[in-house]
């Protein structure tokens, strides 16, 4: 191994630096230093982009003209293109003629090369091959982890600020004062064993599911019968058995909903029950089952167990005989949500399944100008350039579905697949004959092998957790950003890189990404005060700075208040419910709105602002029904504590609780850590008194009633609206301190650092 | 000094504080205002206003089944006899321009979309609605407001869905307990005003406690999307009583009630159901007659509105289907389509382009827009953007030829 001494682009020097060029060499050996540059970076920088991409994949492509060559090049931008293009280049200029690789002699035309002469000799792209070559024979590695030195330079979330972002995003819930306790002693190891726990616990798989149906969007089917109306009725007959209870009665009704949702959801909960149970992830195509609950039991015809038949969380492997179980891929929710037809043949759902679960959207090759009106070639799907530079890749998949038809029925083709297409199978393989029967279960084996499925994983997993998907990686060069979103992207890919591995050393266990991801810059940056403005540009993509969406918002609620956002429990959630604020508020119904608003507006503004007013309408009263060691938002104050006495002066004592309980506040409802007299402690103590004053004059001028409203009044209970004992009720507000705490907490729950994630 | 005390000083020194600009509503109510209608899944123009149809039974591989006697003409403009074409037509011809022959040089859905609404077929470029609002009401509370298909923003507006307009009375007065500004409130109207007075004057400190760029950005997002939010209620004063069954002309009530308010300036509107590879006719049609309907709907609705003469409606969709029926009665992908444009500034009743007898575009001199076949040009959505973006005022403005210049397609007179 050596060093190089080349330079490349400025921000790959100051990545790989980090501390700067000036640094004395500390390498110690052939693996690192202040001017390292590894092979994959020579290769990308010099090599890639600025000869393969521009010269060599005109002809040494899939469908190319040199595409039988051994040089056959992926296209950019595909995922993981540079790893397959470096590794294929690697292979061919082993070849050599005369002691000479033929990657220098083929394309100077030095031996005999199908494109003629390409590259001159001594040309800056022959420099950058000869240099390739070397770096072929004698390998440059540089410092593990040097790619994030400029990350490192990111002030990040303290360990129990992270642990507490994390709780509130992975369970809903805040952590417990022991639980910041051991992390602020215990470090890393005690962070990680919490986040390990957290992630046994049920709350988790719900957020999980809902990572996964913003990919999916199998929840397009709860409710009514949607579900169920897709099962074939020819192959489950007992699909609507349920109609055999009077559906006016509770249990027809539970009965029907309890089935048709867990018909809908057997995608996802074949997700959390395979993540639950610590099965390697790769079951989610491979797996021989599906998961039933007591009710889609029934509706698929399937003897199965159950230690409470009435529970529809209760979900277990189950079989149905004759049926070629390819985990998720042979569920006819998903089979239905991304369907086919006569002519299309499958191939939405190949196209689906590379973008779902091998992290590559195919169609974007189909981003260059096609003109159908021009082809006139004999099944150009086959031998057209324009098409096969898709279908080569998507038709062989699109076979292996050929057991499954228009409506996701299981239909074994003896016959087999249609002859003007691609033989059923994946990559370069092709599916036996004798397995035809079972194509997709043969075909999602390879597709759980091939890496990109435990990228695509990864994917799925980070984009939950931060709020956005990778970056995709930058192709133009004229893109007057491409350096520093390049920069940006080699970071988070060699992150995501690393991740992989990570993940499939677990043996596939989906739960082994999260902590890696938490405890990650990309999760816990948090601010940057030294980067000068080149480096600000390199990281604009960091943080995961953004608006909750209305399900995060709500399990935020829940976590600080105790409630979601309604009055009381069998009152519709006014964030989740379709007729309330759901789609104002950016959320997604799974069937025509698919995509998330992510960027506020002024409805969105509205709404967050009566969030705030009805929240704390309805919290702050309640909690001083409360015995104080009880409450979630006052347990340093009582609704007499008052400021200021008759007279207009100062109650210390009052003072110094009101003050503490603001910190309180601050911190539980902000994750804000503010010593005394802050200012941000102060301005919060001003909006207190300055209204608790307004309050008061306008009581005793009778201008305002000592009564709260009635929306206001706190004397029942939430759970079961049964009216708290006389004692208990609090509705009369003559001091005007309720109202004043009501102002407080509208203030803090309106806040940026509430209604967004930091 | 108090930090609100601080920023009344800074008020009174004429420090830059952000809040709205005062003259940008009246502004916005003088339009001109933008519906882009979206026929998702690739609409049929050959059932719609490039009519070709079938000589008589005998005909093999019709690429319609209705017969060529029964095309429809209203003024200059031909349209297929089927669905709601000649109520349509008939109805809307003066001010329709037809825009056939338009060449999105895809078949796949996603790049389609994104041709026909940004201008351009790779990824990246925001979408026309919302590059309009970005430049003419980019603090708008409602500016650019969608129901779906392709509206990517880049940021240059937040855009805004809409959901069940019953609630828009609690979402436009957030301090009225039960949504009515003359009922009981949350808060006094002094306590309302300390209360975001409070937020205001956080704002500086949660930009040095998140020094990031991302963070700075969503923070200002947040304040961004806050001074605008007044002015929601007005919203309130102009939605209709009754709201619509169909999908199309409830989309059209917020989008125009928005625009008279003063508050919106474009809007996406959505209906699917167009990719019919199977039992074609049957299905087609059906989803065209509720497009035009819609779209005949979004006329009167703007007449009664007072807004018809501001406005602009542009009905597109991902592409066109193929020229003949497929093994299922249906018709796949094919790359030619057409575009409708009516409204303030468009000359209507005129057909510009032409496609072949198998829907097959022919060329027309970029100058003239006549017939060129072997010598012109094909038009493609950037030709249209580029006049779109002439008609809507935005095509010299900074920001979209910095940031979003189209390639060096012809300069076509399509309005004229």
């Amino acid at each position: 191994m050596r060093r190089s001494e080349r330079r490349l682009l400025p921000w790959t020097l100051l990545l790989v630096l980090g501390c700067g060029e000036n640094q004395p060499d500390e390498g110690g050996g052939a693996n690192g230093g202040d001017d390292c540059v590894s092979d994959m970076q020579f290769f990308r920088e010099k090599v890639s982009q600025p000869v393969l991409e521009r010269i060599c994949s005109n002809c040494h492509n899939p469908q190319g003209a040199a595409r039988d060559s051994k040089l056959v090049l992926a296209a950019a931008g595909e995922t993981g293109y540079l790893q397959t293009n470096f590794e294929t280049l690697k292979e061919v200029a082993s070849f050599e003629k005369e002691g000479e690789s033929i990657i220098l002699l083929k394309p100077t035309a030095q031996i005999d090369h199908g494109g003629a002469q390409q590259i001159e000799v001594d040309s800056e792209q022959y420099d950058a091959l000869v240099e390739m070559v070397e770096r072929f024979r004698n390998p440059v590695t540089c410092d593990d982890g040097g790619d994030l030195s400029l990350i490192d330079k990111v002030q990040v979330l303290d360990l129990p600020a992270t642990l507490r972002k994390a709780k509130v995003q992975i369970l809903g819930e805040l952590p417990t004062a022991d639980e910041l306790e051991t992390v602020a002693t215990g470090g890393q190891q005690a962070f990680d064993g919490l986040i390990h726990d957290y992630l046994a616990r049920e709350p988790f798989y719900g957020v999980l599911k809902r990572w996964f149906n913003d990919r999916l969007h199998t929840d397009k089917y709860l409710g009514g019968e949607r579900a169920v109306s897709l099962l074939p009725e020819d192959q489950y007959p007992r699909r609507t058995y349920y109609r055999e209870i009077p559906e006016d009665t509770e249990e027809g009704r539970l009965t029907r909903r309890h089935t048709n949702d867990a018909v809908a959801r057997e995608p996802l909960e074949l997700i959390a029950y395979i993540v639950r149970h610590d099965k390697p992830f790769t079951d989610v195509l491979t797996a021989d089952y599906t998961v039933v609950n007591p009710f889609s039991a029934r509706a698929f015809g399937l003897q199965v167990q159950f230690e409470n038949p009435n529970d529809p969380n209760e979900f277990h492997e189950a079989r149905i005989q004759g049926y070629p179980h390819a985990g998720l891929l042979t569920s006819p929710m998903f089979l239905n949500r991304f369907p086919t037809t006569e002519t299309n043949r499958n191939r939405h759902r190949s196209r689906m399944v590379w973008k779902l679960f091998l992290a590559t959207d195919i169609l974007k090759k189909a981003e260059q100008p096609v003109d159908p009106t021009r082809i006139k070639d004999h099944n150009p799907t086959m031998h057209n350039p324009q098409c096969t530079i898709c279908h080569a890749q998507l038709d062989p998949l699109a076979g292996a579905f050929m057991n499954f038809d228009t409506q996701g029925r299981y239909d074994r083709r003896d016959e087999g697949w249609y002859i003007d297409m691609r033989p059923p199978g994946f990559g370069e393989e092709t599916v036996p004959a004798d397995e035809w029967g079972r194509a997709l279960q043969w075909a999602a084996k390879k597709l759980a092998a091939d890496e990109k499925f435990a990228l695509a994983a990864v994917h799925t997993v980070y984009t939950g957790l931060v709020g956005r998907p990778p970056l995709e990686n930058p192709t133009d060069p004229s893109d007057p950003a491409f350096a520093s979103k390049r920069a940006f992207y080699d970071m988070e890919e060699a992150f995501l890189d690393r991740t992989k591995k990570v993940f499939i050393e677990s043996g596939y266990n989906l739960k082994s990404i999260v902590p890696e991801v938490v405890r990650s810059p990309f999760y816990r940056a948090q601010s940057a005060l030294q980067l000068d403005d080149a480096e600000q540009q390199v990281l604009e993509p960091l943080g995961t700075m953004r608006l909750l969406t209305p399900e995060e918002l709500d399990a935020k609620l829940v976590a600080v208040l105790g409630q979601p956002w309604k009055r009381r429990a069998g009152d519709r959630d006014q964030l989740l419910h379709g007729e309330e604020y759901r789609f104002f508020y950016g959320g997604i119904d799974s069937d025509q709105v698919l995509e998330r608003v992510t960027e506020p507006n002024g409805i969105m503004a509205n709404i967050a602002l009566r969030m705030a007013n009805e929240m704390s309408c309805f919290t702050v009263p309640r909690d001083f029904t409360r015995d104080r060691a009880e409450r979630l938002l006052f347990p340093h104050v009582e609704v007499g504590f008052l400021p200021e006495d008759r007279n207009g002066f100062a109650v210390p004592e009052a003072e110094e609780a009101i003050r503490r309980n603001i910190r309180y506040l601050h911190y539980r409802l902000l994750g804000e850590v503010l010593t005394p007299g802050h200012p941000e402690e102060e301005a919060t103590f001003q909006l207190f008194v300055q209204t608790w004053r307004e309050g008061l004059a306008l009581v005793a001028n009778d201008q305002a009633s000592p009564e709260l409203h009635g929306a206001c009044h706190a004397t029942r209970e939430y759970e079961t609206d049964a009216e708290l004992p006389e004692g208990h009720r609090v509705y009369r507000d003559g001091a005007y301190t309720i109202r004043a705490w009501m102002a407080v907490v509208t203030y803090l729950l309106a806040d940026w650092r509430f209604i967004y994630h930091q | 000094m108090d930090r609100r005390d601080f920023l009344r000083l800074a008020g009174a020194a004429g420090l830059a504080v952000v809040t709205a600009p005062l003259g940008a509503r009246a502004q916005e109510a003088d339009g001109p205002f933008w519906i882009f209608v979206h026929a998702s899944g690739g609409w049929d123009p050959t059932s719609l206003c490039d009519p070709k149809g079938r000589r008589d039974e005998m005909q093999e591989n019709p690429l319609n089944m209705y017969f060529t006697d029964d095309i429809g003409e209203a003024g200059n403009i031909r349209y297929a006899p089927v669905a709601w074409n000649h109520e349509f037509f008939q109805k809307h011809y003066r001010r329709t321009l037809v825009l056939n022959g338009v060449d999105t040089q895809t078949n796949n859905h996603d790049a389609g979309m994104r041709h026909t609404w940004s201008g351009r077929l790779s990824e990246g470029y925001p979408a026309l609605a919302a590059l309009i609002a970005g430049v003419h009401s980019p603090r708008s509370p409602m500016s650019f407001i969608t129901n779906g298909g392709y509206d990517l923003t880049n940021g240059l507006v937040a855009p805004t869905r809409t959901g069940n307009i019953g609630v828009i009375h609690r979402i436009a007065h957030p301090n009225a307990i039960d949504g009515n500004p003359e009922g009981s409130k949350f808060h006094t109207p002094a306590t309302m005003s300390r209360i975001q007075d409070a937020l205001t004057e956080r704002q500086s400190w949660l930009e040095r406690t998140f020094a990031l760029p991302k963070a700075k950005h969503a923070i200002g997002q947040l304040y961004g999307a806050r001074t605008g939010r007044n002015d929601v209620q007005r919203l309130s004063e102009f939605l209709p009583s009754q709201f619509e069954g169909a999908p199309l002309k409830r989309q059209a009530q917020v989008a125009l009630a928005a625009f008279r308010a003063g508050i919106g300036r474009c809007a996406n509107l959505t209906i699917g159901g167009f990719d019919t590879h199977g039992d074609h006719d049957n299905q087609h049609f059906p989803r065209l007659a509720e497009l035009m309907q819609g779209v005949d709907y979004i006329w009167d609705e703007a007449e009664r509105q007072q807004i018809a003469d501001k406005l602009v409606v542009v009905v597109g969709s991902d592409f066109g289907r193929t020229p003949g029926y497929n093994e299922g009665d249906g018709k796949d992908h094919w790359s030619i389509t057409s575009v409708l444009v009516m409204g303030a500034g468009v000359p209507g009743n005129r057909v510009i382009g032409t496609t072949d007898e198998h829907h097959v575009p022919i060329e027309v001199d970029p100058a003239t827009l006549r017939e060129k076949p072997g010598a012109g040009i094909r038009i493609r959505p950037q030709h249209i953007h580029r006049a779109l973006r002439r008609l809507a005022g935005i095509a010299d403005a900074d920001l979209v030829l910095r940031r979003y210049p189209l390639d060096d397609s012809e300069d076509l007179p399509l309005f004229g």
